[in-house]
């Protein structure tokens, strides 16, 4: 008599489901997928909010709430919903209300140095890893541009979004994407030239 | 292709996102004119934007990412206590754990089952007590205008000097009294003696009773 074979069916990594797969998890357990959700993005989540507000614990921060913000939205697994392009557009709107927000800075840091010292010390051995590794010049030129040109070199060229997943996620024209990110790089560059003029 | 076209195409064009068409074009317009081939290269000779590299500094961080959110969703939940969205944070606090035995999408069906019929259950009520009312006001009014004729009978013939009104003690008055509320200086019906007449008085009167005297 043969013996049924068994089967092992490779589960999908976290980093490589798709988004489709995950609505289609979550129409059985809800759970489960925003689980998958988290582990997908939260990477790219925090980095590109670290990248905007150049601190580990404001962007641990901005991490958590756009993830618990994701918990409530109910359309997050309808068909159609783009959860990346939502992820994107949720961390960059709040790390721009943040920065503009001064007192808020001193408040976070405050509560993070009551809360965990093991935390805090994460925090710090990131920011000093973030000032050495960005370039002091490149840093300073993207701190002179306006937010829309800044938060559009980020999107593109660190946290690596397609044209048309930039579009999506701040909510403009394909075309208007391309326009924009042009004038950004000849402005960034115009800083880098003011900065550096032997370069 | 313009110049102005151009301009706004530099940064498709360094990535290789135009496509091929519009790249041959704007390469063709390029070597023709000079002012926007310096402007393609000098954004082109910029230092590329690389992101920093965090993983390994990071990671310890984020693997006790999953932890502090719970706690975030859980503050959430206290914030929306009472709501909707709180019975559904509640009852999905335990993702990352193994299946949870109900998914939120029946019980939200469940919870606009409950709203429908909570809804229809107060319009019903609303309706009765309106009905109720309504009748309520209406025997009012009736009774108020029943009471009303009587009083401009009643002073129609106090004008007219044919009747004479006594007042009468409120556990005299009969079922067809009426209560008179024209002012006068007369002591109030109590402390008037036994068979006393007054011209006019307040308290219970009765029309074509024995006490109303032509």
């Amino acid at each position: 008599m043969a013996q049924p074979s068994l089967k092992l069916v490779p589960q999908p990594s976290p980093q490589s489901i798709t988004e489709d797969e995950i609505k289609a998890i979550a129409a059985s357990d809800r759970n489960r997928a925003f689980d998958l959700l988290v582990r997908k993005y939260r990477d790219r989540i925090y980095y590109h909010a670290l990248y905007i507000t150049k601190d580990s614990a404001e962007a641990f921060d901005v991490a958590q709430d756009v993830f618990v913000r994701a918990y409530h939205e109910s359309r997050m697994f309808d068909d159609g919903f783009k959860m990346k392009a939502w992820l994107f557009r949720v961390c960059t709107n709040r790390c721009y209300n943040i920065v503009r927000d001064k007192h808020r800075r001193g408040g976070i840091l405050d509560r993070l140095g009551k809360q965990n010292d093991v935390l805090r010390e994460q925090h710090r051995a990131i920011d000093s890893v973030l000032d050495k590794e960005l370039s002091r010049e490149m840093a300073a030129a993207l701190s002179q541009l306006t937010p829309d040109h800044r938060s559009i070199l980020i999107l593109r060229y660190y946290d690596d979004l397609s044209y048309q997943e930039i579009a999506d996620t701040l909510q403009i024209k394909l075309g208007t994407v391309m326009s924009r990110l042009s004038r950004a790089k000849a402005r960034l560059a115009e800083q880098l030239k003011q900065e550096d003029p032997d370069a | 292709m313009n110049c102005w076209r151009i301009e706004n195409l530099i940064a498709p064009f360094l990535d290789g996102e135009l496509p091929d068409a519009e790249a041959g074009a704007m390469a063709d317009h390029l070597e023709q004119c000079s002012d926007c081939n310096d402007k393609v290269e000098f954004v082109a000779a910029m230092p590329d934007l690389v992101p920093p590299d965090l993983e390994d500094v990071a990671a310890p961080l984020l693997d006790g990412f999953a932890d502090c959110l719970k706690d975030r969703i859980a503050l959430s939940e206290s914030l929306f206590a009472g709501s909707s969205v709180a019975e559904h944070a509640a009852e999905s606090m335990a993702w990352g754990v193994p299946a949870a035995p109900a998914s939120p999408a029946p019980r939200r069906g469940s919870q606009v089952n409950w709203m429908t019929v909570a809804a229809a259950a107060f319009l019903v009520a609303f309706a009765g007590w309106s009905l109720v009312t309504q009748q309520r006001i209406d025997e009012l009014e009736q009774s108020l205008a029943e009471r009303d004729q009587l009083i401009r009978k009643l002073e129609q013939q106090v004008v007219a000097g044919r009747v004479d009104i006594r007042a009468l003690p409120p556990e005299t008055a009969g079922a067809d009294s009426v209560p008179v509320f024209l002012p006068s200086a007369a002591p109030s019906p109590q402390t008037l003696p036994a068979g006393a007449f007054a011209p006019v008085n307040y308290g219970m009167a009765s029309i074509d009773s024995p006490r109303l005297v032509r």
